[in-house]
């Protein structure tokens, strides 16, 4: 037996000893393999030592038989050993013919070995009868120790030695059964079949949450057309739309020029009209601006009115004016309404006209109307963007006289009104004399829901007797009947010998400047009355026959709130204080009177409008009893003047006319203009203490001094007699 | 808008002490006259290079300004010039009458 066999040099007889170097020879050719492996890569080398042995072909046919033999041919035979005892080499006895194949350590225990009563000292159950199956944690250890303990000897010997031993132990054990199982030690699980608790949770139920999205966008593809044919249609498809957007906008651009141009035209041409006519009427536009009457200086308590341009439109020469106002923003603007004063008159149609002193030769806003104007308003906070008409059916088809509101923006074209009162339930059931503006105030100041906020509102006082509240919403017109006027009279027996209340006819309406809830009626009957929008079956106060015609007119003065002025058809103009029965200034004319107003310049200034075509001015600083000017304005056969208005601004009032009842003159429905002389617009000259006075206090302090000189006393006291002893 | 434009333009030409008046297009050319064709051609041409150079004026003495009317006052006539980018508008008045 050779100790080592290659594999180049096969040994004749193998044994078991030979497979270490056969494996090393194998991890040797697995080597070879790899390089045959790589044959492809580079030539075929094969590695062969120097000293290999050259075999003939006969050597390597030579056959080698294997025999197995008993006797293991590793195993030295007469091992020596120097013994430095005796000084001499002695023969060892022969090592054992044992040859280790496979070593597996056993993992069972005997229940009655150590170990296995260290393990069962946790107490383990001691009844289970397959006590020998018992499977132990540390069988590492164990099998280390074992390997320690017994190299050569075989375990089986060990287990033979250690059986006796246990055995009085497990009777103890038996004895202390009880005593354990109160322990409840812990309790070795199966490592087979166990399962761990914390292992286990719940299994929640499955449940299916989808939720939907958009489809991913999808086309239909078909395979039988020409993708390059896709692509042009797809391309036309494209171009399509953007052609047609193209030509709508050029046609938008071009019609959004072509409007701005024309704009810009029209503004230019009116431009032009303009200076046209202030070449015309050059002279006027001086003497408006810059002539005084250097006669008045020599005229005391004296004035006179120059007249300037005549205001008219072709198709309205057959109208009356029946109102005029002038703008609060423009003070060369002002609005006309046309229609008729005389109801027996024909006429259906009305116009309203925008005219500018810019302008005299034509309106700047025309808006006709289907039926006759009776009066219009602007408003105060909206100057540039509402004027309120008021327009009566004059005869509508029941043939009876109708009364309606309409409220255009001038802004606008006068093509339709913002809003109009349709309704039968909205319309008056009489002709609107009198409209005034007013913007709701008592829900701004209470914070009120937006709804009620800011919205424009007016009152209209009506010959059916009504006074009514009318709201501007988004869309429509509300009406609210604030009074209606009944006479203090008992009810009459009607025709059927049913009581009827006889209703008061309004003619003219005012708002107290200062509250505005407190207002004056005038009526057909000559009555004035004082009411409350608060209050509406009771009258404040009654001024009781305070005219014996038709009350055309009342006005607040400017300056002082209490003070106001009436005109009636009964040839007088009355000055009032409030809460004074009697007036303080009564001045007859002897002619009906269309209107008054206070100048806005002066607390004591009032200029009045007569039938007979006169402009009459008083002063009654200067002259309580007489008027400072009375001028004829236009002929007193033809005409008889309508209405009066103050400019807010310069020294100038506007007339407008109507035609004498008995004559139908043609050539009417003028407005003119008339500029008031020095002596008519004189104001009060501060002394020198009064310096620090605006002139506003001025003019309430003369007016006050005034008033201080008519005033009676509620009720006259004579003095008491006093004897005087001597 | 435009009927009112024409409106206009008959009033113009209805007041008194008006001569003619001649809408000028963009390029100069008289489109619209009152007046015989030599004046009107005449009219257009001088005025329409008076407009640009007066707006040239103007503009170079404030490059934020603009003309906008020009009127022309002489012995016998006033020539009253609204110019714009796209027309100009002449009215020709004889104010003292």
């Amino acid at each position: 037996m050779r100790p080592s066999v290659t594999k180049r040099t096969p040994s004749k007889v193998t044994e078991l000893s030979k497979e270490l170097p056969r494996h090393i020879s194998f991890v040797k050719s697995r080597v070879d393999v790899g390089g045959g492996d790589m044959d492809w890569l580079r030539g075929k080398v094969f590695l062969k030592p120097e000293d290999q042995l050259q075999l003939s072909e006969a050597e390597l046919q030579e056959e080698i038989a294997r025999v197995l033999t008993i006797h293991n041919t590793r195993v030295p035979d007469s091992l020596v050993e120097w013994s430095w005892k005796l000084k001499n080499f002695i023969l060892l006895p022969p090592p054992p013919h044992l040859v280790t194949v496979l070593n597996v350590p056993g993992s069972l225990l005997h229940k009655d070995s150590e170990e296995a009563k260290i393990q069962l000292t946790g107490g383990l159950v001691v009844d289970t009868p397959f006590e020998e199956a018992i499977v132990h944690d540390d069988e590492e250890e164990r099998g280390e120790e074992e390997e320690e303990e017994a190299d050569i000897e075989e375990p089986e010997e060990m287990a033979d030695h250690k059986e006796p031993e246990p055995e009085p132990e497990h009777e103890h054990e038996h004895e202390d059964e009880e005593e354990i199982e109160k322990i409840k030690p812990k309790k070795i699980p199966n490592q087979f079949n166990f399962c761990e608790r914390a292992a286990l949770t719940y299994t929640n139920p499955m449940r299916e949450m989808s939720t939907q999205t958009i489809p991913p966008p999808t086309g239909i593809f078909n395979t039988h057309e020409d993708f390059a044919q896709q692509q042009r249609e797809k391309e036309k498809e494209r171009r399509l739309p953007v052609l047609q957007l193209k030509k709508e906008d050029v046609k938008k651009k071009a019609q959004i020029e072509s409007t701005a141009l024309t704009y810009r035209m029209l503004q230019a041409a009116k431009t032009l009209e303009r200076m046209i006519n202030q070449n015309i009427f050059d002279e006027i536009a001086q003497d408006y601006r810059y002539w005084d009457d250097p006669s008045d200086e020599f005229k005391v308590g004296e004035g006179s009115l120059l007249p300037l341009w005549k205001f008219n439109y072709e198709k309205t020469k057959k109208h009356d004016v029946t109102n005029l106002c002038f703008n609060s923003r423009y003070y060369d603007l002002f609005a006309v309404s046309y229609g008729t004063m005389s109801f027996s008159n024909l006429i259906t149609n009305g116009t309203v006209c925008l005219f500018s002193l810019k302008n005299p030769s034509y309106p700047e806003w025309i808006c006709p109307t289907e039926s006759p104007v009776m009066c219009l308003d602007f408003n105060e906070q909206h100057p540039h963007l509402l004027v309120i008409v008021l327009i009566y059916n004059f005869f509508n088809d029941e043939g009876t006289m109708d009364g309606a509101v309409a409220v255009y923006n001038i802004m606008l074209p006068p093509t339709a009104p913002q809003y109009r009162s349709n309704d039968v339930v909205q319309k008056h059931g009489g002709i609107v004399w009198e409209v005034c503006l007013s913007q709701i105030k008592i829900f701004k100041i209470h914070w009120a829901p937006d709804t009620e906020e800011g919205n424009l509102a007016f009152y209209s006082v009506s010959i059916d007797g009504k006074i009514n509240y009318w709201i501007l919403s988004e869309n429509d017109l509300a009406l609210t009947t604030v009074m209606t006027l009944f006479l203090d009279r008992p009810p009459i027996p009607g025709p059927d010998g049913t009581m009827i209340t006889l209703k008061g006819c309004g003619t003219c309406l005012a708002f107290h400047p200062a509250n505005q809830n407190i207002f004056l009626v005038g009526t057909e009957e000559g009555t004035i009355y004082k009411c409350n929008t608060a209050y509406s079956s009771v009258y404040m106060r009654t001024y009781n026959e305070a005219h014996n015609m038709p009350v055309y007119r009342i006005v607040f003065n400017k300056f002082n709130s209490s003070i106001f002025a009436s005109c009636s058809g009964d040839w007088r103009i009355k000055i009032w204080e409030d809460d004074r029965m009697e007036p303080l200034f009564m001045f007859d004319l002897g002619i009906p009177i269309g209107d008054v107003q206070w100048a806005p310049y002066s607390s004591t200034v009032l200029a009045c409008v007569s039938n007979d075509g006169k402009v009459t001015v008083f002063d009654l600083n200067i002259n309580k009893y007489r008027p400072i000017c009375s001028q004829q304005i236009v002929s007193r056969k033809k005409y008889k003047l309508t209405r009066l208005a103050f400019n807010n601004k310069l020294p100038f009032i506007i007339v407008g006319d109507d035609n004498n009842i008995l004559i139908f003159y043609e050539n009417r429905g003028t407005v003119n203009t008339l500029k008031l002389s020095p002596n008519l617009r004189l104001k009060v000259k501060p002394t020198k203490k009064q310096l620090h006075l605006t002139h506003r206090e001025l003019e309430i302090m003369k007016l006050e001094r005034l008033l201080s000189f008519v005033r009676e006393p509620a009720i006259l006291q004579p003095p008491k007699d006093t004897r005087v002893e001597t | 808008m435009a009927q009112e434009v024409e409106e206009t333009m008959k009033r113009i030409q209805s007041h008194k002490g008006v001569v003619g008046t001649i809408v000028v297009n963009a390029e100069g050319i008289p489109i619209k006259s009152t007046l015989d064709n030599t004046t009107t051609v005449q009219y257009a041409g001088l005025i329409s290079q008076l407009s640009d150079k007066a707006r040239s004026v103007v503009r170079d003495l404030d490059p934020t300004n603009d003309l906008t009317f020009l009127r022309i006052r002489s012995k016998k006539h006033e020539i009253m010039v609204a110019p714009d980018k796209e027309f100009i508008l002449i009215v020709i008045q004889n104010p003292v009458d």
